[in-house]
């Protein structure tokens, strides 16, 4: 009687079936196409996108958040420099929308609502999408503009690394004692690329600095427990690791390998949900695509960390498993045309990710950044 | 998962202090510990069986080897509080003659859920053989433990008692570490 309530009670609560479907490298780029697609068709006249839609209400529901649209511009030009042709002509309108709302002051920019405070994120992921731009396509017009939001950035680095979320227009200062969950990684990434992308611009020092910060203190000191899933500082590692002639420290190798169990519990979490039935009680609804296309990423950013540090190599092959299985989930939720006839407004559904019935944009970006990378590394 | 974990997450979890008190008194010091000894080899084949089918078994179920160690730690350490907060087992009715190998030595005093979960978890991390090595050191310290004679004086009792219970900590300790290198494994 024991043993079999052992067994019941484990598999019930503990160890549910991990269920990771297969897809292939011709279903991931049909489903990026599908989710670029359904970012064109849903793009603005300014160059915002419908931000979030309710299929079970039939209704696009009202907000927006700009630290989420330079998300998707970066990630369509990631899709554009991975061949996706129509991805381009969607991130360009994107990256106008962002241009059209740059606050200028003192040599820097950063990118935000007029007479709002200014969010950290937002600026280090359109710097990061600008750099992508000009990595894929050569171009250099807008490097001064890179520079000018990274010195908005430099200027949110706190001494000891730790990187403050806001700026207020009101005070002319950054927020003290305001972090984000995700603002630090973003910002660690951005001035990482812009010293790969201008390595006399001074950019390395503030890198380095969140980087320590990140990977010795960051979670002890803005209290972040269980451990942040931090995708944005996987792809910093990644970054940090190749400039040249420098190699990541030991504190920041074992920060990677601690990231990288975080993401892969989270993936064998992830595959052990179900639609309905009794994993649906236990485990919850699935993860929005977002969520799951994030643990994409930053499983990809590590895996491509392996390619050129050895330390990290060993966890190449484990990372491969939970990045595919990741792959093969996005693969099986993205709502297709069938399923998509079904739903009221089929342009708002089909090719998107839905969680509890709503898609956001970031669910379209998260997922095409995602299935690219693991695409290819 | 080193061996030394294992080794230490095995003797734990057999805890040969706390099932001291339960083995069964056949007679002879001779017998007890040879039919104590019996029922240990039993428990090793079976041990070295669930190590050996683990792979196989945790496949089947479609179970990740690092979600196995959550359980196991997960187990382990409902074990560990028990066997913490709970007196020694009572001397359990023992089958007659060499059968009292299997009952109550065997089962239920050894192969309890929470060994044969951690045989299968040690054995998809570790293989057959680390996993019977630790499993082997493991009842043999039960088997040790047989020498002594049931009835003690209330001092040495009073050493068994405390013992069982400092290793019931050590087997949380080991539980919690399991879970937590289950949780971090990519």
């Amino acid at each position: 009687v024991a043993f079999v309530a052992v067994a019941a009670a484990l598999r019930v609560a503990v160890v549910p079936a991990e269920r990771c479907p297969e897809a292939t490298p011709a279903d991931r780029r049909a489903a990026v196409d599908r989710a670029v697609a359904w970012l064109d068709r849903n793009q603005q006249p300014d160059g915002s996108w419908v931000y979030s839609y309710d299929a079970d209400a039939d209704e696009i529901l009202g907000g927006y958040n700009i630290v989420r649209h330079a998300g998707v511009v970066l990630s369509l030009y990631q899709a554009a420099g991975a061949g996706v042709t129509r991805a381009r002509p969607v991130a360009d309108a994107g990256l106008g929308f962002a241009r059209g709302h740059l606050v200028r002051r003192d040599g820097w920019a950063a990118f935000g609502w007029p007479g709002a405070q200014l969010e950290a994120g937002a600026t280090a992921l359109l710097t990061a999408a600008v750099l992508e731009r000009r990595e894929r396509t050569g171009r250099r017009d807008l490097d001064a503009l890179a520079q000018r939001l990274g010195v908005f950035l430099v200027g949110q680095v706190r001494a000891d690394g730790a990187v403050l979320a806001r700026w207020d227009p009101d005070t002319g200062a950054a927020v003290p004692d305001q972090y984000d969950r995700f603002a630090t990684g973003e910002t660690w990434w951005a001035l990482a690329r812009l010293h790969r992308a201008f390595p006399a611009g001074g950019w390395d020092e503030p890198a380095r600095r969140v980087g320590e910060y990140v990977a010795t203190r960051r979670d002890h000191d803005e209290r972040r427990f269980p451990y942040l899933s931090d995708h944005w500082s996987a792809y910093a590692l990644d970054e940090m690791a190749r400039w040249p002639g420098e190699s990541l420290d030991d504190a920041e190798v074992a920060y990677a390998r601690r990231l990288a169990g975080i993401l892969g519990v989270q993936v064998r979490f992830e595959s052990q949900r179900r639609a309905g039935g009794l994993a649906r009680i236990v485990r919850g609804p699935f993860a929005p695509g977002s969520g799951l296309g994030t643990l994409g990423e930053g499983l990809a950013a590590l895996d491509r960390l392996g390619t050129v540090d050895t330390r990290i190599e060993p966890l190449r092959d484990p990372i491969a498993v939970r990045s595919d299985c990741v792959a093969g989930l996005l693969v099986e939720r993205q709502v297709d045309s069938r399923e998509a006839d079904a739903r009221p407004r089929p342009g708002l559904a089909r090719g998107a990710w839905f969680h509890e019935g709503v898609t956001r944009m970031d669910d379209q970006q998260h997922a095409i950044s995602a299935l690219l990378a693991i695409e290819s590394p | 998962v080193t061996f030394v974990v294992l080794l230490v997450a095995f003797v734990s979890c057999v805890n040969p202090a706390r099932v001291h008190c339960a083995l069964p008194a056949p007679g002879t010091r001779g017998a007890r510990v040879a039919v104590t000894a019996v029922g240990a080899a039993v428990t090793l084949v079976v041990v070295a069986a669930v190590a050996g089918l683990a792979h196989a078994l945790l496949d089947a179920l479609d179970i990740d080897e690092a979600s196995a160690r959550i359980a196991a730690g997960l187990v382990l350490l409902i074990a560990g509080g028990r066997d913490l907060l709970t007196g020694p087992p009572a001397a359990e009715p023992a089958l007659p003659g060499w059968r009292a190998a299997l009952v109550p030595v065997a089962v239920p005093l050894l192969l309890t859920p929470e060994l044969v979960v951690l045989a299968v978890a040690a054995g998809a991390d570790r293989g057959v053989a680390v996993t019977v090595g630790a499993a082997l050191l493991a009842v043999g310290a039960v088997v040790g433990a047989a020498l002594a004679p049931r009835d003690l004086s209330p001092a040495a009792a009073r050493v068994r008692d405390v013992t069982a219970r400092l290793t019931a900590v050590v087997l949380v300790v080991v539980a919690v570490d399991l879970t937590i290198d289950g949780i971090l494994s990519v």
